[in-house]
């Protein structure tokens, strides 16, 4: 999705990514980027918490209109209930995996 | 000393995941000899909106895929590499009328979330409660999907399908929001 976000800027669109997985997305290097610090699968917000929903996603749409270079990263105010997900995506010992 | 770590465990370790650091360990336990290549670049381009935010047309994109296409994996092995490939495409689809999407097979947190709200990765309520307050022009009647596959090159393609469907549409913005 990141490489989509290059070649769309390189013809013309201004784009932003609303994504959680950080450090691909700012690997590959995009021109606008709103990290949201959740597990992933929902990188617009918490699931049914609308008023995160819809910040995040104005933020999104701000950053495209107030960054002034590329790979500009903001960091949305993201919460979930606990971090017991961050010890459990893809580690190869864990009992819990994604797929 | 105090500790100031806001209820954290684990606080001694960075708390943003590294998916790439994460995803090198967990293949080579299962025996991968070659890690996948994510693609790195140094420098990124860069369009200024040429208009104000609350008269720009913009489009979604996402990686969910169209309901009808969502069996299999790009690197499902019982697959050929050009039934694979034709299965794979990008797709547009009217806001009017979406068709049923599907997450299911697609890499993302299942044991700790779900996606069973789709604002939380298709913000089409959210887009137009913004373009009904002002914050942006429209909605671009349109969204866009693109699959998620290994390819770089084929990512490429697909971004360049995509760019003539922004043209079409005369999208100003593509809020790329990928799952």
């Amino acid at each position: 999705m990141s490489l989509v976000a290059r070649k769309l800027e390189a013809e013309g669109v201004s784009t932003v990514v609303l994504g959680s997985a950080r450090d691909i997305v700012e690997e590959v290097g995009v021109p606008r980027f709103v990290f949201t610090d959740l597990p992933l699968g929902n990188p617009c917000g918490p699931p049914h918490d609308r008023d995160a929903q819809l910040i995040n996603v104005t933020l999104a749409l701000r950053l495209v209109e107030s960054a002034l270079s590329p790979r500009t990263t903001v960091q949305a105010n993201a919460s979930w209930p606990d971090d017991a997900w961050r010890q459990t995506f893809m580690e190869p010992d864990s009992q819990i995996q994604s797929q | 000393m105090p500790i100031h770590n806001d209820g954290y465990d684990g606080a001694e370790y960075r708390t943003t995941i590294s998916y790439i650091d994460r995803s090198r360990r967990y293949y080579a336990s299962k025996g991968f000899e070659v890690p996948y290549r994510w693609a790195k670049h140094r420098s990124a381009p860069f369009t200024p909106l040429s208009k104000s935010l609350s008269s720009a047309n913009v489009a979604l994109i996402t990686t969910a895929k169209l309901h009808d296409q969502s069996a299999g994996h790009d690197d499902d092995p019982s697959q050929s590499k050009a039934g694979r490939q034709s299965r794979f495409q990008p797709f547009a689809a009217s806001t009017a009328d979406l068709p049923e999407l599907s997450t299911d097979d697609l890499f993302w947190h299942k044991s700790a979330t779900h996606t069973d709200d789709r604002e939380t990765y298709l913000p089409l309520d959210a887009l137009d409660q913004l373009a009904a307050q002002g914050t942006i022009g429209r909605v671009n009647t349109r969204i866009f999907g693109v699959p998620t596959v290994y390819s770089h090159r084929r990512t490429d393609s697909f971004g360049e399908q995509v760019a003539d469907w922004c043209a079409e549409d005369q999208v100003d913005v593509a809020l790329l929001v990928p799952i």
